[in-house]
C-alpha cells in the first residue's frame, strides 16, 4: 500500500514512527522544494526521473479507485490491467477502464494504456486531454542538480513495461549518473543518451514536469 | 447523528464565501469543517479570516473544525499548518501526516480528526492513529463504479 508523504514533517513522522529509511517524493514538486525537504530530514529522498508523467500525487489521487475499485493507496495498483479492454476499430483502437471509454485511436495514433487521468473527455462541447497531456517525464538535464542536493536514488517508471524496456533506459541512466558524479561540473548529457530515451518515452514530448516551473 | 459541513472546495470570490458562511451560521448542520484544502495558492480569504468565520459559527452554536491542506509543498504551507496545529480554540482536521505528527505531539487540547485524504484503509491505520489522539475519521468514500 502506498502512503503519501509531500513535505518532511510528514516523512519525519513516518521515520519516527515507523523507521523508514528512504521516502519517494511525489512528482508535484519544484526542484527548490525538493532540496529544501532533503535538508530537512534525515530520511533517503528518492524521487522520480523519467518514465509516464503522473500528474496527480501520488498516494491521493482517486481516479483509479473510483473507476475500478483499485488502486496503489488502498489495494492493487493502479488502472489494473485485468480492468482494461483493447477494442479494436475498423482503422483504429478504443480503449475501456472497466467499462469507461478512456480513448480512442484512429489511423497512425499509437493507442495508450487507458489510465482515467490520460484519457480524453468530450468538456464544453470540445473533445479532448482534460486532465493531463500524455507526456513523459524526463531529468536528464537536471541530472547534476538532483546530484548536487542529495537525491538519494532517481525512480525509473518501469510498471507495465516489458524487460528490455527496463534494460534500456537503465542502461542509459546508470551510465549518465556515473559519468555525471564523476565530473559533475563538465558533464553535460550526451547526444546519444537523449536520442535513445526520447525513441524509449511514450512517443510524445518529454518534459521537465513539476520540478521545473518558470511560470512561477 | 449529527450533521456536518465538509470544508469548501471551491475557489469562490471572498464575498460569496463570507455570504455562504452567514448562511450556513443559521443552516440546521452541527459540525462546520472550515479553511482552504485545496490549493494554497488561493488567497481570497486569509487564516485570520476563517479565524473569524469560526468564531461567528461558534457562536450561532456550530462546533468548528479546521482543516488544513491535503498537499502541503513549501516552508510557507508548512508555517500556516503550523499555526493552525498550534491554537487550540477549534478542533483540527488533519489531511496530510505532517499535521498528524504536529497534531499528535500535542498533550492539551482537543483531539483532532483523521481527515478524508489521509490513507485510512484498515482498522490498524486507524487503531494507530486513534492512539495518537485522532478523535475520529472523515472518510474518504471511494466506491466502485462501472460504466456498465
Amino acid at each position: 500500500m502506498q502512503a503519501s508523504a509531500t513535505n518532511y514533517e510528514a516523512i519525519e513522522y513516518y521515520r519516527e514512527r515507523f523507521g523508514i529509511r528512504r521516502a519517494v517524493l511525489p512528482r508535484v514538486l519544484s526542484l527548490a522544494q525538493v532540496e529544501h525537504t532533503i535538508a530537512h530530514t534525515q530520511c533517503e529522498i528518492e524521487v522520480f526521473g523519467y518514465g509516464s508523467l503522473c500528474v496527480m500525487v501520488e498516494g491521493r489521487c482517486a481516479l483509479s479507485a473510483f473507476a475500478t475499485g483499485e488502486s496503489p493507496n488502498c489495494q492493487g495498483v493502479c488502472s489494473p490491467a485485468k480492468a482494461v479492454r483493447w477494442e479494436p476499430l475498423p482503422d483504429g483502437m478504443r480503449t475501456r477502464l472497466n467499462g469507461f471509454l478512456i480513448d480512442e485511436f484512429h489511423g497512425d495514433e499509437r493507442p495508450g494504456y487507458p489510465t482515467l487521468c490520460k484519457g480524453r473527455f468530450a468538456v464544453d462541447g470540445a473533445t479532448y486531454y482534460a486532465l493531463e497531456e500524455p507526456t513523459s517525464l524526463n531529468t536528464l538535464d537536471l541530472l547534476p542538480d538532483l546530484l548536487r542536493i542529495g537525491v538519494a536514488a532517481i525512480k525509473i517508471e518501469g510498471r507495465q513495461r516489458s524487460p528490455a524496456y527496463v534494460a534500456q533506459v537503465t542502461r542509459v541512466w546508470r551510465d549518465a549518473i556515473d559519468r555525471c558524479a564523476a565530473t559533475p561540473q563538465a558533464w553535460r548529457p550526451a547526444p546519444a543518451a537523449h536520442a535513445e530515451l526520447d525513441r524509449l518515452s511514450e512517443g510524445q514530448s518529454q518534459t521537465l514536469g513539476a520540478y521545473s516551473r518558470p511560470w512561477r | 447523528m449529527k450533521l456536518a459541513l465538509g470544508p469548501l472546495l471551491y475557489h469562490w470570490p471572498r464575498q460569496s464565501v463570507l455570504d455562504f458562511y452567514a448562511d450556513v451560521a443559521d443552516a440546521p448542520v452541527d459540525i462546520v469543517y472550515l479553511g482552504e484544502t485545496v490549493c494554497s495558492r488561493r488567497n481570497e480569504l486569509r487564516w485570520p479570516d476563517w479565524l473569524e468565520i469560526g468564531a461567528v459559527l461558534a457562536q450561532a452554536g456550530k462546533e468548528v473544525v479546521v482543516s488544513t491542506l491535503a498537499l502541503i509543498e513549501s516552508e510557507a504551507d508548512l508555517r500556516l499548518l503550523r499555526k493552525i496545529a498550534a491554537q487550540e480554540r477549534f478542533r483540527v482536521e488533519a489531511n496530510d501526516m505532517g499535521a498528524v505528527r504536529l497534531l499528535a505531539r500535542r498533550a492539551e487540547g482537543p483531539p483532532f480528526v483523521a481527515g478524508s485524504t489521509l490513507n485510512v484503509f484498515g482498522p490498524r491505520t486507524l487503531a494507530h492513529l486513534h492512539a495518537r489522539r485522532a478523535g475520529w475519521l472523515r472518510p474518504n468514500c471511494r466506491a466502485k463504479r462501472s460504466a456498465r
